[in-house]
């Protein structure tokens, strides 16, 4: 499929600053990119939109000389270029501006945004007039950082800023930010997009790369879907709205469906936690039954995965009670925790679920090596089929299950932990954030797969900062609030509004 | 931030001192400072030579048997002709230093081998090769000349206290090391590596160039060390000229607050590494403390330091 409106836009345009024609990439035998036509005209903002997996973040580093394309060109000011290296990326004036920010935790500030090009005085290495001009472009950013600090001290969204203080020294101009946003604050992301507001107004080239449509719309002038590696649409975003978005990055309908079942109040009882008190939480009493989902809204810091964490033996509780099938339980280890039958996906799946450098069958099956072997030997054959089996239920897109599970995207990496756990065949399935980082076609089927869970008869807890997850999956809804529970609603009679104002809230803690 | 780390060794050395002289008043008669004094030079140019290494999250461990092959070759150079001038034994050292360490540069950098198997392999391989390049035999002390055995012990006195020659040339070859670590790009460029490879590849820098030049320094330094070893202890033994002393040198650096981990870490806590370890090694004689006893509370000291060290780190990190 190729964009309709393409050419007569370039017409209109002036000459762009990078163009790739025909672009194709292969990584690990898969083809990522196929027959891929792109340009970032300056002084304007282009998104890069599409699900995960779709090849964004490829097309970022093809650009930036990360990866090598298998067929296509690259032009630079119309001229055909060749980037072999991320450094001769940088020396044509393209940044790459990275999820996690690219840093040197034992330098100081100066030394990161000179790296590998020092300012020199007689070949020696001028670490004053490094200061100076860190300082000097610090203060262009408008940001009060030190550059003498230690970078390994500052917050991730001062370690961004002096990221964008590196490509400022380097000149660049093609700026690309690979999911920028995703661990900033929303007051974060609004300094952010002032200065690459700034950035276009200067006639720098501006691509951003992020599946978040409300900055897509907020900030782009143009935008470009990918699906499956190709390129589906180019569009001005004024003749755009948020739907017709939705469904060119889907290529399929979704309409905003509620999941949860209507009726149906009575259920039997699973867990019940009386005034437990611990780390970060206080008197938090609660209630989760068989075939129900039950939501944890508040704010980050409200309490809620340590509530989590505490329910799942990683750290004790002091007082109160937990009960399980109406018998009291303690959990003092995950161990414990999982014997119980309970199972934890965590929040940050990098550091606390994924094995990354194992392959895609050893991180399903991992819970249940035991089970599947015998006298000690393990059955590769069944652990196999049935993680396969399970992974295809979701519709998890890998190549095979001795892929290494770090080349998933996002959100198949998500899907990938979940079969984990589910494959345990635990009665308690807590989930923290079980969408984070995930596109609206995965996160779909996550929620498709844990209602199949719920009506299966496993009690489920969901803690989510997307309100509009929590109305549409879960059947009840606590709020937390300064560590403990500060309000219970049916999601049904719940609206963003109502629960917004209990996670906020006013007057008593 | 920085400097701090350094200020707490040398407060931990100067305790040392003070308690051992307290204890026992001999401990700062010159014979003592001198023997203190010449287990320093050996220790200072090999330390100074890992130093970089470790800071690219790599480790040396074939430093002994580079000291030893090089104290080796060189004795069969000065045997071969005696005449030979003393400066030309420091750059053979260093020459078949650098060979070897460019072999581990070579196969960590290109053939991929983690650096501690690596450098286990090479450690064994380059001893066996020591013992084909001299037949088995001992470069006795009638091989060595003078010349080279003075720089010893003579030097700069100052009083009844000696600074000998080789002392002098580990000082000096520390001094350029520092103003290295801090004014030379490509140091710097070992230490943005160190500190996050991944983000040093993405800014342009070879990570193959760092490691290699890395191993090159640091064999270098070591068949420098290896001159060295002949000067001061006037014979080589191809099984035992430098045996284990990887190991001391690892600690010292590591006592110097080098991170182990990479990425951080300074010369000045080098030279303090050293001549706390050189302290605690003669402290222990002096004290009378028993010989079969000595090694064990060695060893000791250097494991409590660490811990103590990496307690204060992990403190740090979550304050």
């Amino acid at each position: 499929m190729q964009a309709t409106g393409k050419i007569e836009l370039r017409k209109l345009d002036i000459q762009p600053l990078v163009r790739v024609e025909k672009l194709n990439v292969v990584l690990g035998g898969n083809s990522i990119l196929k027959d891929i036509d792109f340009a970032l005209c300056p002084g304007q903002i282009h998104a890069i939109t599409g699900e995960n997996g779709a090849g964004k973040s490829t097309l970022a580093k093809v650009l930036a000389g990360i990866y090598q394309p298998y067929s296509g060109e690259i032009f630079l000011d119309e001229k055909s270029v060749v980037i072999r290296s991320p450094g001769e990326a940088i020396r044509h004036g393209i940044a790459l501006i990275h999820q996690e920010p690219l840093i040197f935790p034992d330098l100081n500030v100066a030394e990161n945004v000179f790296v590998g090009r020092m300012p020199k005085k007689a070949n020696m290495v001028d670490h004053r007039e490094a200061i100076r001009r860190t300082t000097e472009i610090l203060q262009r950013l408008g940001v009060g950082i030190e550059a003498e600090s230690e970078v390994g001290n500052l917050s991730i969204a001062q370690q961004q800023m002096v990221e964008l203080a590196t490509a400022m020294s380097e000149d660049a101009k093609v700026w690309i930010f690979d999911e920028t946003t995703a661990s900033l604050t929303s007051k974060e992301v609004g300094e952010l997009f002032t200065i690459i507001r700034a950035l276009r107004d200067q006639g720098c080239a501006v691509a951003m790369v992020t599946h978040h449509l409300n900055e897509v719309f907020e900030i782009a002038d143009t935008v470009t879907v990918l699906r499956d590696g190709t390129k589906v649409a180019e569009r001005k975003i004024v003749d755009l709205d948020h739907d017709q978005l939705v469904n060119l990055m889907v290529g399929r309908d979704i309409s905003q469906d509620h999941l949860s079942r209507s009726g149906l109040d009575k259920v039997e009882g699973f867990l019940e936690v009386k005034n437990l008190t611990g780390p970060g939480f206080h008197n938090v009493s609660f209630s989760v039954g068989k075939t129900e989902i039950v939501g944890i809204a508040g704010l980050v810091g409200a309490g809620r995965t340590e509530v989590a964490r505490a329910l799942f033996g990683i750290t004790q509780p002091t007082s109160g009670s937990i009960k399980a099938r109406g018998e009291p339980l303690q959990i003092r280890s995950p161990k414990q925790a999982q014997r119980a039958g309970f199972a934890l996906v965590p929040e940050d799946r990098q550091k606390h679920g994924l094995f990354p450098s194992l392959n895609i069958g050893f991180n399903t099956s991992a819970n249940i090596l035991e089970e599947s072997s015998k006298a000690s030997w393990i059955s590769e054959r069944r652990l196999d089929s049935r993680s396969t089996e399970i992974l295809d239920s979701f519709k998890t897109v890998f190549s095979g299950l001795k892929q290494q599970v770090r080349y998933l995207s996002g959100g198949n990496q998500q899907k990938t932990i979940i079969a984990r756990w589910l494959l345990g065949n635990p009665d308690f399935l807590i989930l923290d954030e079980p969408t984070r980082g995930v596109d609206v076609g995965a996160r779909r089927e996550v929620h498709q797969a844990l209602r199949a869970q719920a009506e299966a008869g496993k009690a489920l807890m969901v803690i989510s900062s997307d309100l509009s997850e929590l109305l549409t999956l879960t059947d009840r809804i606590y709020v937390m609030k300064g560590g403990t529970i500060v309000g219970e609603m049916k999601s049904k009679d719940a609206t963003e509004e109502s629960v917004m104002a209990l996670a906020f809230g006013g007057g008593s803690e | 931030m920085k400097g701090k780390r350094e200020i707490g060794l040398l407060v931990v050395l100067v305790v040392l001192i003070a308690a051992c002289s307290f204890a026992k008043p001999i401990f700062l008669d010159p014979r003592n400072i001198n023997s203190i004094l010449l287990w320093m030079p050996l220790l200072l140019v090999a330390a100074v030579g890992q130093f970089p290494v470790i800071v690219a999250r790599g480790i040396d461990i074939s430093t002994g048997s580079i000291v030893g092959l090089s104290a080796i070759s060189v004795g069969l150079l000065v045997k071969a002709s005696p005449t030979i001038p003393v400066p030309m034994l420091f750059i053979a050292g260093g020459m078949v230093g650098l060979i070897l360490g460019c072999l581990n540069g070579l196969i960590i950098a290109f053939g991929k081998v983690p650096a501690v198997v690596a450098t286990i392999g090479t450690l064994t391989a380059f001893r066996g090769l020591t013992f084909v390049v001299s037949k088995g035999d001992q470069i006795d002390s009638t091989a060595i000349p003078q010349s080279l055995t003075s720089l010893a012990n003579q030097g700069i006195n100052i009083g009844n206290v000696t600074i000998s020659w080789l002392l002098f040339i580990g000082f000096v070859l520390a001094i350029l090391a520092f103003f290295a670590s801090n004014r030379l790009q490509f140091y710097r460029n070992i230490f943005a590596f160190g500190s996050n490879p991944d983000a040093a590849f993405l800014r342009g820098i070879s990570p193959k160039t760092v490691e290699l030049i890395c191993y090159c320094a640091s064999g270098s330094l070591a068949g420098v060390a290896g001159t060295m070893y002949l000067a001061r202890f006037g014979f080589a033994n191809p099984g035992s000229a430098g045996q284990g002393f990887e190991l001391i040198v690892i600690a010292a650096v590591a006592i110097g607050g080098v991170k182990i981990t990479g990425g951080s870490g300074s010369i000045v806590g080098v030279f303090l590494g050293c001549a706390l370890l050189s302290c605690i090694n003669v402290a222990l004689t002096v004290l009378g403390i028993d010989a079969d006893w000595q090694l064990l509370v060695y060893g000791a000291t250097i494991l409590i330091a660490l811990i103590i060290d990496s307690v204060s780190q992990r403190r740090k990190a979550t304050a």
